[in-house]
């Protein structure tokens, strides 16, 4: 069973939940982007919440199912089309053999995850197959993926059991679907505002520079990847800052540059650096940040690091809770 | 202030920091925690993350809320509490001795685009730049940046230079470099704005390997100049 690119779309990777265990020598944790719609595309079709996915960065790809899969996607900036019908984000859907799978625009959002049945192969490197192209690790060679590449499915027996729930479902002959979908909202819209927590720095910034930090909007700048975005907006640094030695930073930290820009770190970010941290993205609201597209505009909220906690443990619960419930559906 | 100053920085980070400046003896006490960490292993702990002088603690706020549904405090509180005790457990516990590591250097023009500025900006000559860098003995302070990139310090006063304005597009895999009081090695090739001294052909990462980083934070490291032919010869092997 595999699928076969014939348009990797612009940054598309294989990634699972994150390389965790070898901060200490440097490799970042990486994993998808948002969670969130990673996990949630697995568990629709049966998969464990952890298993590899693909990640595309906005919109353009196109693959071909070489043999008959049940398909998930979802996340934003592109919406799933399966031979030339739309298809439900949230949904499964068994396709047959050579049934053609494109991402097509969609204006919300940047990043989506694509789940098949059994998870697809990848190298695992250091206990993860997310890929993290600096050190080559995980996925296709650790690389990204390109026209041509054909990516085998793990585990077969995972199709076996869950295909029996699917059913002949709207106008489309060519596919199956489930009876039902979870179309919650499991990230907010990213044009509102993004929740964080004070970073350690937080202290070092005059009262004007965190009023601004608070009160005005920053723009995603096209130097945003995802090692980290760079945003842009009026500048925090009135006087020099104190030279910082070089410390933990981790994914969600906001550094504030010399120039007086902000750095907003994500998946393959590096494990330490010298840039005050202002801020800690609430860990709830990373998923929403990986959905930030360049020239987007966010602003702040600041919450408390009592609240940031519930909503994490909310955000965790949730998941396992959805996770238990569509299990119960595939039994 | 007082150390170790315990904080927050995320939901499942927190940071103890054991002082204020680059200094041997603030990094041991971050190494000597990390190493009892490891041993220790409470209950939700995943991993811990060096710095110079600061240890950042991984940790699952989940399978802590699992084990304590009825509890009266944040999480955070908890593991706080938790990093507390184990760091009065530790106590002044001097951390294993640690091995030293022999990096060959190749120090030859066609791998040293910035041997002459670091001469120049020292005032000493290039060969005098390669003794001074290779008679010093280095400690790891921590692996950062990318997979195995060790901060190495702290170099010689004669050698001490400042990072590129603008960082070079890509710096290849193995090259050995300057920046302030650290030196440092390219374990892949990658962007970067140290100044380039030399090249070793050891591979500082290997992810197939038992160690993964040729270094760990904490050991020693010296350099040894070796000529281009020799370079070849180890690269080749």
């Amino acid at each position: 069973m595999s699928l076969r690119i014939i348009q990797p779309g612009m940054y598309s990777s294989m990634q699972d939940l994150g390389r965790s265990g070898y901060r200490a020598i440097g490799v970042p944790e990486s994993g998808a982007m948002d969670t969130q719609s990673a996990q949630i595309a697995n568990i629709l079709v049966g998969n464990r919440a952890s298993d590899t996915v693909i990640e595309f960065t906005h919109h353009g790809a196109a693959l071909i199912a070489e043999s008959p899969m049940i398909v998930a996607h979802c996340g934003g900036g592109a919406s799933l089309w399966i031979n030339d019908y739309p298809a439900v984000s949230g949904r499964g859907y068994l396709v047959k053999q050579s049934t053609l799978l494109q991402l097509k625009s969609n204006p919300s959002g940047y990043r989506s995850y694509l789940a098949v049945s059994g998870g697809f192969e990848a190298s695992l490197d250091l206990g993860s197959s997310s890929t993290y192209t600096p050190a080559a690790m995980g996925g296709l060679n650790g690389r990204i993926l390109k026209t041509g590449d054909q990516l085998r499915i793990r585990d077969q027996d995972v199709f076996q059991r869950v295909s029996q729930y699917f059913y002949p479902s709207g106008n489309n002959n060519d596919v199956k679907a489930t009876s039902w979908g979870y179309y919650g909202r499991h990230y907010q819209n990213a044009a509102s505002a993004i929740r964080i927590i004070k970073g350690p720095e937080w202290d070092c910034f005059t009262n004007n520079a965190i009023e601004t930090f608070l009160n005005s909007s920053f723009r995603i700048t096209t130097q945003s990847n995802r090692m980290g975005f760079r945003l842009q907006g009026k500048s925090l640094i009135t006087e020099p800052l104190p030279e910082l030695i070089s410390t933990n930073v981790t994914m969600g930290t906001i550094q504030v540059t010399h120039e007086g820009d902000l750095i907003m770190l994500m998946a393959d970010a590096q494990t330490t650096g010298g840039y005050p941290r202002i801020a800690q993205i609430a860990s709830t609201d990373l998923s929403a940040c990986a959905q930030l597209k360049p020239d987007e505009e966010i602003r702040f909220t600041l919450i408390s690091a009592e609240e940031a906690e519930d909503l994490y443990l909310k955000k965790e619960r949730d998941m396992f809770l959805l996770s238990e419930y569509i299990q119960m559906k595939y039994r | 202030m007082k150390f170790p100053e315990i904080r927050s920085v995320s939901e499942d980070v927190i940071t103890i920091r054991f002082g204020d400046k680059i200094d041997p003896r603030v990094n041991d006490q971050v190494i000597a925690f990390h190493q009892f960490l490891q041993q220790k292993k409470f209950t939700g702990y995943l991993e811990s993350v060096p710095s110079y002088h600061t240890l950042a603690v991984y940790y699952s706020p989940y399978a802590i809320a699992r084990i304590s549904p009825y509890r009266q405090n944040t999480i955070a509180e908890i593991v706080k509490a938790e990093i507390k005790a184990l760091l009065d457990e530790c106590g002044e516990n001097t951390r294993l001795r640690e091995k030293e590591t022999v990096i060959p250097v190749c120090y030859d023009p066609g791998f040293a685009p910035d041997l002459e500025f670091v001469a120049r900006h020292c005032g000493i000559s290039t060969s005098e730049v390669v003794k001074l860098h290779s008679a010093a003995i280095y400690r790891v302070y921590f692996i950062g940046f990318i997979p195995g990139f060790p901060y190495l310090g702290i170099n010689p006063d004669l050698l001490q230079v400042p990072r590129k304005k603008v960082p070079d597009f890509s710096v290849p895999a193995g090259s050995v470099a300057l920046a302030g009081m650290q030196s440092g090695i390219y374990p892949y090739q990658t962007p970067g704005g140290w100044q380039i001294i030399g090249r070793t052909p050891l591979h500082m990462f290997d992810k197939n390997s038992e160690t993964r980083s040729l270094l760990t934070p904490g050991q020693t490291v010296r350099f040894r100049a070796i000529s281009l032919s020799e370079f070849n010869k180890i690269s080749g092997e």
